[in-house]
């Protein structure tokens, strides 16, 4: 019995599929060409049928599976910890749109601060000195050994 | 140049000092890398990539080379120490090699797997050096029709052989093909799915892609999964040379397991995992004791441990003379040097020799520093393994962020490798694989080519890719493996698979 599997096929093969409706229709859009001579549509186009084909392929199996594992009250659902998804998510988006504002060291004492503290707790002396050594580790590595071009941000820092 | 030229010109080039220093730093870092659990090759290659490209083409490739297959050599510290495979690869090994620890032979284990690992890395090398000029040269008579052909077949291969449903396997060759048209078409000099947003006018860049689906997203699972300091078994390592009876047990799975997982890292699409599996079922279907296998057999450590690296040696075969990648991690070796200004493929031996042969020599020396460092460092390996993971998981971040942004100096990649991280943890809990999407990402722009070129040779005759020898051959092939696997044909035996 597979059926969290099936259903976890389903939901993924739908939201495939409307991706390979919308693919589909900007490819169409941007001229598919002749066979003689296609155009820029030509390929997107061909991923997206073959996009949808494979979903179809997985879907129906899925459906089936899973009007049978509804009458006995199966079901299944990724199991998702949000908390510790959404929070590393902030602080990767948070560093990709401050690095370039704050400078390279600064966002990355803050960032690693913030996953010491809040992702993995840790004691305040393990966050102080771990974010202030990662910072110290890549701007050595970075910027000194490697001279790899990085922003100062509004501090110069 | 003839053929012991071209080898003493190899031996020339990986010996030059900075050579060195690279091949060393790349079967080091890719033993570390092999023996932490929950970070992989691909996600490592990925994470170096950007620091990588400041060397040469030559040293570059030899970097990345000794991270693949150092990866596979200390993959298996893990899995007979911990029961907890560091890489893919050493996934079986865990079954006879963790048995054999609890027996207190872990000494034997890990060297036999060490050594294992030496005699299959060496074999794939020495294959790779008789057999990637007569394959390129055959390469030069590849057009179009037979490059879509040859394309084709390895796509198939490659969701063939992935674990998992295959259909899921195809949609994400499908994808991948679809992200390698993102960007201004070569063709027609149109800008496609770009929606004005100036990071995408280049087309997605392999490096964000790479490092989203594999670094980022495999953080983002461990710390969901609250991945903790490993509990060593604890036994004393000792005597770490196998005796003769442990070699006389061994030396027929170290030479079937050399020549199998040679040829299956050739076939586009095959890799060390598979070879691995297929290993281990051989060496079970070979053995008067089958039954046996699973309480500690040492046939099943050593099958297994020399086929991955000869597989990882000899995947390199399609990517230097086709130019074609057979996983993941020679896909962002093509990809990279493309970027460097090297396009692998059947002319690389005439235009870049330095780095054919170069390579290929290194990977020689890389396999005896590898077996050098691995059996008087166990030890050290172990204790990495007690790392917590509160240290690694900032850093590895850290190297993507910064990595990724060193590259283009763009934040848009990084904004894209961070859409990828997201992508690909949803992958990993669908339960989609993401080395056909990479390979197709790769492969797309050249598959895309080949096709409209085609296309326009053939006025739109499709029977172009049938009227050729080699393309209809290459054809049959991929028409056969998909009939094989619309029949439901199980794609690895089901004793491996239980």
């Amino acid at each position: 019995m597979n059926t969290p599997i099936k259903r976890l096929d389903r939901d993924s093969s739908i939201f495939c599929l409307f991706l390979s409706v919308f693919i589909g229709i900007e490819s169409y859009r941007l001229d598919l060409g002749r066979l003689s001579n296609p155009g820029p549509g030509f390929m997107p186009f061909c991923g997206a049928v073959l996009l949808a084909f494979f979903s179809l392929v997985v879907l129906i199996p899925a459906i089936k599976r899973e009007t049978g594992a509804k009458q006995i009250g199966e079901g299944f659902t990724p199991q998702i910890r949000w908390n510790k998804f959404i929070l590393p998510l902030i602080a990767l988006f948070g560093y990709a749109l401050s690095m370039e504002r704050l400078g390279l060291s600064l966002t990355t004492l803050f960032f690693t601060a913030f996953l010491l503290k809040v992702i993995e707790p840790q004691k305040w002396v393990v966050v102080i000195f771990g974010s202030i050594l990662a910072t110290a580790g890549v701007y050595l590595l970075f910027k000194v050994f490697l001279r790899v071009p990085l922003p100062s941000g509004i501090f110069g820092i | 140049m003839d053929f012991s030229h071209s080898i003493l010109f190899g031996f020339h080039v990986a010996l030059q000092p900075i050579n060195l220093f690279y091949c060393l730093c790349g079967v080091t870092i890719g033993t570390l890398v092999g023996v932490l659990p929950g970070l992989g090759p691909v996600a490592t290659i990925s994470l170096l990539l950007p620091i990588a490209f400041h060397a040469n083409p030559v040293s570059f490739t030899i970097l990345l080379a000794g991270i693949y297959y150092g990866a596979m050599y200390g993959g298996s510290t893990t899995s007979i120490l911990v029961n907890i495979p560091g890489e893919a690869a050493s996934v079986i090994t865990c079954l006879d090699g963790y048995q054999m620890a609890r027996q207190g032979k872990a000494g034997p284990a890990l060297g036999i797997s060490a050594f294992g690992s030496f005699i299959g890395g060496t074999a794939g090398v020495i294959g790779l050096m008789l057999l990637a000029p007569p394959l390129a040269k055959m390469a030069l008579k590849f057009g179009p029709p037979e490059y879509v052909s040859l394309i084709l077949l390895s796509l198939v291969i490659l969701s063939y052989i992935t674990r998992g449903s295959m259909a899921k396997a195809l949609m994400m060759t499908a994808i991948g093909l679809i992200l390698g048209c993102i960007g201004m078409d070569i063709m027609a000099t149109v800008p496609r799915f770009t929606y004005g947003i100036l990071v995408l006018q280049d087309g997605i860049g392999l490096v964000p892609v790479v490092m989203g689906l594999f670094g980022i997203s495999e953080v983002l699972l461990n710390i969901e999964e609250g991945l903790t300091c490993q509990e060593v078994f604890k036994t004393a390592i000792k005597r770490l040379l196998p005796n003769l009876r442990e070699w006389k047990d061994s030396i027929g799975s170290i030479f079937r397991g050399s020549v199998l997982g040679f040829f299956l890292g050739i076939l586009p699409g095959g890799g060390a995992v598979v070879a691995s599996f297929l290993s281990y079922a051989l060496e079970k279907k070979v053995s008067k004791t089958p039954e046996k296998f699973g309480t500690g057999m040492i046939e099943g450590v050593a099958g297994p441990e020399t086929a991955n690296n000869a597989a990882a040696s000899g995947a390199f075969i399609p990517m230097l003379t086709l130019g074609i990648p057979s996983n993941p991690v020679t896909a962002i070796l093509l990809g990279a040097l493309i970027m460097q200004g090297v396009q692998p493929g059947p002319l690389l031996l005439k235009q870049a020799p330095d780095i054919f042969w170069g390579v290929i020599s290194s990977m020689y020396i890389g396999n005896v520093m590898l077996l050098i460092l691995n059996l008087p460092l166990i030890g050290i390996w172990v204790k990495v393994l007690k790392v917590p993971y509160f240290i690694l998981f900032p850093l590895i971040f850290l190297f993507c962020l910064i990595g990724v942004y060193s590259i283009n100096s763009s934040v848009g990649d990084v904004v894209i490798m961070n859409i990828f991280g997201i992508v690909g943890y949803f992958m990993k809990k669908y339960d989609y694989e993401g080395a056909p999407l990479i390979v197709a990402l790769v492969l797309g722009p050249m598959f895309e080519t080949a096709l409209r070129q085609s296309l326009s040779l053939s006025n739109g005759d499709f029977t172009i890719f049938f009227s050729r020898v080699i393309s209809l051959g290459l054809m049959t092939a991929t028409g056969l493996l998909l009939v094989l696997a619309a029949f439901g044909r199980k794609r690895l035996p089901s004793e491996v698979i239980s």
